[in-house]
Parts: structure tokens; sequence; C-alpha cells
């Protein structure tokens, strides 16, 4: 399942693919650790690092140029050896019940469509969102970034991006609810 | 985690105050296959980068308190046998020590081997220096011919 990113971008320069290549060479060893922590094969860690950097490329180039995405670098290549063992749906990396469980290795076809089908409505509900709730809902979501972390990049204070990330959050959870009939 | 422990989570993650390793926690919880439909849209907006970023974490930390343990097994095994093996030499020592010299003098217990000889010849010579025990003992096992 690959993650697909529809940051709205705003009123900065956006990253090039130059700067992000440059960017790339410098993040790719530590996206390869990652892979090879996880499935402990150089082969599998090197498909782990190709596959984060695709994935990272498709955010970056929506992204200000300044900003820093070390860190989402990181949540993607463990995004993709989590994907790329549920794929394999193998025991080589022995996990307990709980992770299996986690990784959805024993969901039906229906269910896993069902899975797919709630993040598509989630994306096109997200795009209903202002400018601004859709931005931070977004640094929240897909980059992991802490509600301090977002303050000092964007300079809004802390308090306001606490009500914005709420409001877009209960907006996005009422509308979910209805159209899944929960 | 309890289920009032994830419901309160989900209301903080609402109100926009949950912060990133909470929301990691959050995610373990409601991305289970049985939970409740409410927790499954809470799992949809989480979103799987920190869906699976809180499962890849959950698994590593596992391997690694599988390793603490297996460390912890091998440093305890290691320690019983050097103190067996220190018990060991140490009855060992004992054992060898089945001869002692003693000696009485002046009211002093000695117990270092060489002097407790040299006070025994010492003793000997004293008894034999001032009488004819010496003469005697001669003329009982040298019977003039």
């Amino acid at each position: 399942m690959q993650v697909k990113f529809f940051l709205f971008a705003t009123h900065y320069s956006c990253m090039t693919q130059a700067e992000f290549e440059h960017i790339a060479q410098e993040l790719r060893p530590s996206m390869w650790k990652v892979g090879m922590d996880f499935f402990g094969s150089a082969d599998d860690a090197e498909d782990v690092a190709q596959e984060a950097l695709v994935q990272l490329w498709e955010y970056a180039e929506k992204l200000d140029a300044t900003r820093n995405i070390g860190g989402l670098a990181i949540r993607i290549a463990k995004h993709c050896c989590i994907d790329m063992q549920r794929k394999r749906h193998t025991n080589v990396v022995e996990l307990t019940s709980t992770h299996e469980r986690a990784m959805n290795m024993d969901l039906s076809p229906h269910e896993r469509m069902e899975q797919a089908e709630a993040s598509s409505l989630l994306q096109t509900l997200i795009e209903r969102l202002n400018p601004r709730e859709r931005e931070l809902f977004e640094m929240r979501q897909i980059e992991g970034l802490s509600n301090n972390e977002i303050a000092q990049q964007t300079g809004i204070p802390k308090a306001s991006i606490e009500v914005m990330v709420s409001r877009a959050r209960k907006k996005l959870f009422e509308e979910l609810k209805k159209q899944m009939k929960i | 985690m309890k289920r009032e422990e994830t419901e309160r989570l989900i209301s903080k993650y609402l109100e926009g105050a949950t912060t990133p390793e909470e929301e990691a926690r959050l995610a373990q919880e409601v991305n289970q296959p049985d939970a409740p439909l409410e927790w499954k849209a809470i799992a949809t907006m989480l979103g799987q980068l920190t869906l699976d970023e809180a499962t890849y974490d959950e698994e590593m930390a596992h391997r690694r308190s599988r390793t603490r343990w297996s460390h912890r097994i091998w440093a305890i095994a290691a320690s019983i046998v050097v103190v067996a093996g220190i018990g060991l030499w140490l009855y060992n020592q004992q054992e060898t020590q089945t001869n002692m010299a003693i000696a009485y003098v002046d009211g002093q217990t000695i117990t270092d081997e060489d002097r407790v000889l040299a006070i025994a010849e010492d003793a000997v010579c004293d008894i034999f220096s001032n009488s004819d025990a010496e003469e005697s003992l001669y003329e009982i096992f040298n019977p003039e011919e």
C-alpha cells in the first residue's frame, strides 16, 4: 500500500529535484539502516531505501525547500519495511501475534478493500478543509511533528495550532463516521 | 492498554493535544482488527505512516527486549560457573592442608612450620645439653665391646 501524499502547497517556493537529490544522498544511509535493522539483509535494506526515496520525493516536491525532512524520511522508511513485510505474508521475520494483527495479515480482501476506501475517503475530506487546517493536519499526520515543532517552523502560536488541529480532526471524524455509517 | 485509557487518548487526540508518542500508542490500540468502528475511523485519521511506524517501533523494542533477556541469562550462568570454580578451588586448598605444625611457647600459639621446627630442635638441644642423657643413650645403644 503506497501512501499518497496530497500536501497542499501554499505560498513558499517548493523543493526542486536538484535540491531533493542533494538531500536524498544525505538521508539514504539512515533509511538504509532502518531497513537493515528490520530485515537483517542488505538487499532488502536497499529495496527499502529505494522505495522510501521515491515516496519521499512525492511528498518533498510539494514542500518548502527549507523544510527539514529528515524525520519524515525515517517515518517513510519504517512504513516501507512494514509494507514490504505485509506484501510478503511470510514469517521470515519473527513477529509476535500482536504485530501480525497490526500488520493486518489476517484481514480478508473485503476488509482490506474497506480500509483502502476509508483512506481514499479521508483524502477527499482533507481537501475540503480550509488551507491552514489542512496544512496543520498534514504536518501532524504525515510528518509526525509535535505542536511545538510546528509552532517553531510556522511561527504560529502553539495554542492556536492546537485549536486548528482539533477543529480539523473533529470535522474529519464526524464526516468519516457519517460516511462509514458509524 | 485498557479501553478507558484508549477512549481518553482518542478524546485528547481530537482536542489536538496528543504528542507524537501518545499518537503512536494510540495507533497500536486502534489498529487491531477487532477494534470498534469508531476506533477504525481514528486509525484512518492517524494515517498509514503513523500506524506503520508504531508497528515498526514496537517490533524493534520487542526484539531488543528478547536480546537483553538472552544476555542476562548468559551473564547469570557465567556468574554461577565462576562462583562454583572459586568454591572448588578453595575446597581443594583446604584439603591439601592436612599436616599442620603448631607450637605453644610462653602462652603464644605459633603455626609457622619453620619456626615450630626450629623451636622443637632448640628444645631438644636444651634437654640434652645439661644432662648426661646423651651419654647414657649412647652407652645403651653402643655397649662396650
